[in-house]
């Protein structure tokens, strides 16, 4: 998740982005969805953090938070819209609850929220009569399955690295317990980095006569 | 015996010019079944096969020369059309009925001119080298990218639409681009006064700089730049190199030295199919003058090579009888769309315009004296309302009670043309001329898949501008029809992925083996169904996707948790929240990074990407930093960045 500084050193700042960001990556991580989800925090309106190029915006405000959605950046670039104005933290997180929770419901496979907005019915409106005037009376059920999701949270490497069982996947090979000898690297700038076809040193193979 | 006997009787077809057209017209004929009766030879000048002359900026944009090619390397071999590349034909000998190169002689019974068109390069004295190149082929643009070495600042001379692109070009070298043109606006032959002002100024925002109503009349050396270019009233522009694009002349030298009848504007005259003065010699494309008109787009000549192939291949074929000159395109990143008549020219029209000077742009509908039908129309800046107006135009579609909302800004849920209003005379593709009856019988004819319809009428295969169009009617004719639009994920779940999502929801559903066996087909699944039914598995119930039963679902990132990077090695990205870290987590990552060699750089996310680590040191990375960090999820269709 992207943040700016925020209000804490920066002069400009209104509101703690860094540490609302914190609340929202710890909140949302490892949640699964039909596509990958950006999100930013912004501690004014200067926006360091470039919210509204992301799936989910949020930029201070005097009185709170504001709330963009559906943003991308990519191939087919989309501003987010600006959702919800001077939401205090609860509510922010409500609505990104709501929000998510009906997207992974109703969107397609592979498809980022940007097109899902741009293809649903009722567009913009719409989505603010489900999420705020919670209109299809949904928005209990969609806040407890995130909160669901949220309380089940384990990170998955430390979960694999307590059973020798999933770890025996991790090899190159079933018979050697070595590495892939066909893969080189070279130094450039200090780091190494995958040699060039160009710069393989490969042996020809010589035809043998029939 | 048989074979070689009717081997005799062919007769011989020449082909001059491989550019679009020529292809063109030699692709048609192929699919006419042209190849029973002739044998085929075709003469290029350029030592490249036919290319994609409409996409020539591209070439500066990274493309090389064969991706621009318009067939496979051997298309002309297989169907076997003898094709000489580098062979310029000098001369048309009609007594013989043969044609002349520097290679030798060739006999011909039919003839096809397909010589297309060469730029047009004022007499400026003083223009040369460097401030005479031109843009056409791709030699040229290779002379221009040998020349703008070292160069600072280019102006093309012509702000139509090569011009435009040529200014791309020079733009996409990294120069500093300017464009003279001769008339008071850009594109004069498909814009009005305000169009052109609107081009002008978002082509200017883009960093061209625009002159219009100059003339150039002498290139003389210049003080800070190689050339100076003087204008009239004392004004100049300095330069390094000077690209004429100020319009194309018709190939028709040849025409010329046999003899042939030629216009009083240029070209080999030709009547309604084709034909030239001899009646044994046919002109297609820009070589070609019609009606007293040359057509300088792609559609009109692939028209007349269509009305050619079938005559030649003795199918009826419908008579050429002028063109469409519509046109919509992207120059420098700007939608301009002009459509009949643009300019109101019809006395008695009536113009509804629509202008924003906030972002530059506009839009002009013509309507006829009568008030029923769209005759013109001109788009600036967004071209989203040119297959909607297009259609009315052509089709003589009723106008709506109020027609200036066909070019009002589109809201939410603002009316556009349904496919159903569309006559089946309707064009769906231009380049190669597809009407919607054309659908509607693929449709009729069983074809229920989009790509399947693609390859067997070619809509949307050429410039691909109707592909959302030809979508929507295509579903609209399965609809018609009963047939289900089939949105089943796959073969193996007759549901979509929402309808899906809900099953699994309500019947509490916790592995893909429950799913599949009450509510798919078959017993193992597929590359679409497993990651989709992961993702949402995950998305409801949240169990670890290391869960031997949930791994054989993950996509390649999720199965080994990982970034898989170009050389098989993986890449580990931890999660720093918020872009946050402590120096003592910082160091944590530094010292493994140190330890097995991985290359270090921070990622847009504002988070730390460790590149080259084998899949089996997976582990012991991990188990090295997790007491610091924990997994970002970069794999994942997941929360990021």
């Amino acid at each position: 998740m992207k943040s700016c500084v925020g209000s804490t050193w920066c002069r400009y700042g209104v509101q703690d982005s860094v540490g609302m960001s914190l609340v929202l990556e710890n909140r949302y991580k490892g949640l699964r969805s039909p596509h990958k989800l950006k999100f930013a925090v912004s501690g004014c309106t200067r926006e360091c953090a470039e919210a509204q190029s992301k799936d989910v915006g949020v930029i201070a405000t005097d009185k709170g938070w504001n709330l963009y959605v559906c943003g991308n950046g990519g191939m087919r670039p989309r501003h987010a819209e600006l959702f919800a104005t001077d939401l205090d933290d609860k509510t922010l997180i409500r609505y990104i609850d709501r929000f998510l929770m009906f997207y992974i419901r109703t969107a397609d496979k592979l498809q980022r929220t940007s097109v899902w907005r741009e293809s649903l019915e009722g567009g913009l409106e719409y989505l603010k009569e489900v999420i705020i005037d919670d209109s299809l009376g949904l928005a209990e059920e969609l806040e407890a399955q995130m909160q669901h999701v949220v309380d089940t949270y384990e990170c998955e490497w430390a979960n694999a690295l307590q059973d020798p069982e999933k770890l025996k996947r991790f090899r190159t090979f079933v018979n050697d317990e070595r590495g892939d000898p066909d893969i080189h690297f070279v130094k450039e700038r200090g780091q190494r980095r995958p040699a060039r076809a160009s710069e393989l040193h490969l042996i020809p193979v010589t035809e043998e006569a029939l | 015996m048989t074979a070689n006997d009717t081997r005799n009787k062919r007769d011989t077809l020449v082909v001059i010019g491989n550019g679009m057209v020529g292809h063109h017209f030699v692709e048609q004929f192929i699919e006419q079944g042209g190849l029973d009766r002739y044998d085929v030879h075709v003469f290029g000048e350029e030592p490249m096969r036919a290319y994609d002359r409409v996409h020539l900026s591209e070439y500066f944009g990274g493309r090389d020369a064969e991706s621009l090619a318009m067939c496979e390397a051997d298309f002309y071999e297989r169907d076997g059309v003898n094709l000489h590349l580098g062979a310029q034909v000098v001369e048309i000998d009609r007594a013989q009925q043969e044609v002349v190169t520097a290679q030798g002689r060739q006999p011909y019974d039919q003839l096809v001119l397909a010589t297309g068109s060469y730029p047009f390069v004022p007499p400026i004295p003083g223009a040369e080298g460097n401030s005479r190149l031109v843009y056409r082929t791709l030699e040229d643009l290779d002379a221009i990218r040998a020349a703008s070495a070292g160069a600072r600042r280019g102006v093309v001379v012509g702000g139509g639409l090569l011009g435009l692109e040529a200014a791309n070009a020079l733009k996409s070298l990294g120069l500093e681009a300017h464009v003279v043109e001769f008339a008071p606006r850009l594109m004069p032959v498909q814009l009005d006064a305000e169009g052109g002002a609107a081009l002008k100024a978002q082509i200017e925002a883009l960093g061209v700089s625009v002159h219009v109503s100059r003339a150039t009349q002498a290139i003389v050396a210049g003080e800070e730049y190689a050339y100076r270019m003087n204008f009239q009233d004392d004004e100049f522009l300095e330069t390094d190199i000077v690209v004429f694009s100020a319009g194309i002349r018709p190939q028709d030298a040849l025409g010329r030295q046999a003899e042939l009848e030629i216009a009083e504007r240029g070209g080999v005259v030709v009547d309604n199919h084709c034909r030239t003065s001899d009646s044994n010699i046919f002109a297609i494309g820009e070589c070609a003058s019609w009606n007293g008109s040359i057509f300088g787009l792609v559609a009109p000549g692939y028209t007349m090579a269509r009305c050619v192939a079938a005559q030649l291949a003795g199918k009826p074929c419908e008579a050429f009888t002028g063109a469409d000159m519509s046109t919509k395109l992207k120059l420098l990143g700007v939608d301009v769309g002009s459509i009949g008549d643009a300019h109101g020219a019809t006395p008695g029209s009536v113009s509804y315009r629509f202008i924003d000077e906030a972002n530059a742009g506009y839009r002009r509908l013509v309507i006829s004296p009568d008030g029923k039908q769209v005759i013109g129309a001109v788009l600036v800046g967004d071209n989203s309302y040119y297959d909607t107006l297009l259609q009315y135009a052509q089709n003589g579609i009723k106008l709506p009670q109020d027609p200036s909302s066909l070019i009002m800004p589109v809201s939410d849920g603002a009316p556009v043309l349904g496919a159903d209003a569309l006559p089946d005379t309707a064009t769906i593709c231009s380049c190669h001329n597809v009407s919607k009856g054309a659908v509607c019988c693929a449709v009729d004819e069983g074809c229920t898949d989009l790509a399947e319809l693609k390859g067997q009428t070619k809509a949307a295969t050429g410039c691909g501008g109707c592909a959302a169009l030809l979508k929507q009617v295509f579903e609209h004719e399965l609809t018609a029809r009963g047939v289900e639009v089939d949105k089943s994920l796959c073969e193996h779940f007759p549901y979509t992925r929402q309808e899906l999502y809900g099953i699994i929801r309500v019947e509490g559903i916790e592995t893909f083996d429950e799913l599949l066996k009450t509510h798919g087909r078959g017993h193992i699944g597929c590359d679409i169904c497993k990651p989709v039914v992961g993702s949402i598995l995950a998305s409801c119930w949240n169990k670890p996707i290391t869960d031997p039963a949930l791994v054989p679902l993950q996509d390649t990132n999720d199965t080994f948790m990982a970034n898989m990077q170009k050389n098989g090695t993986y890449s580990v990205v931890p999660r720093v929240p918020g872009g946050e870290i402590t120096p003592e987590k910082l160091i944590v990552l530094g010292e493994v990074a140190k330890k097995y060699d991985l290359y270090t750089k921070i990622t847009g996310g504002q988070r730390i990407d460790l590149f080259g680590a084998e899949l089996h040191q997976l582990p012991d990375i991990w188990s090295e930093l997790i007491e610091a960090v924990r997994t970002g999820h970069a794999y994942g269709k997941s929360v990021r960045t």
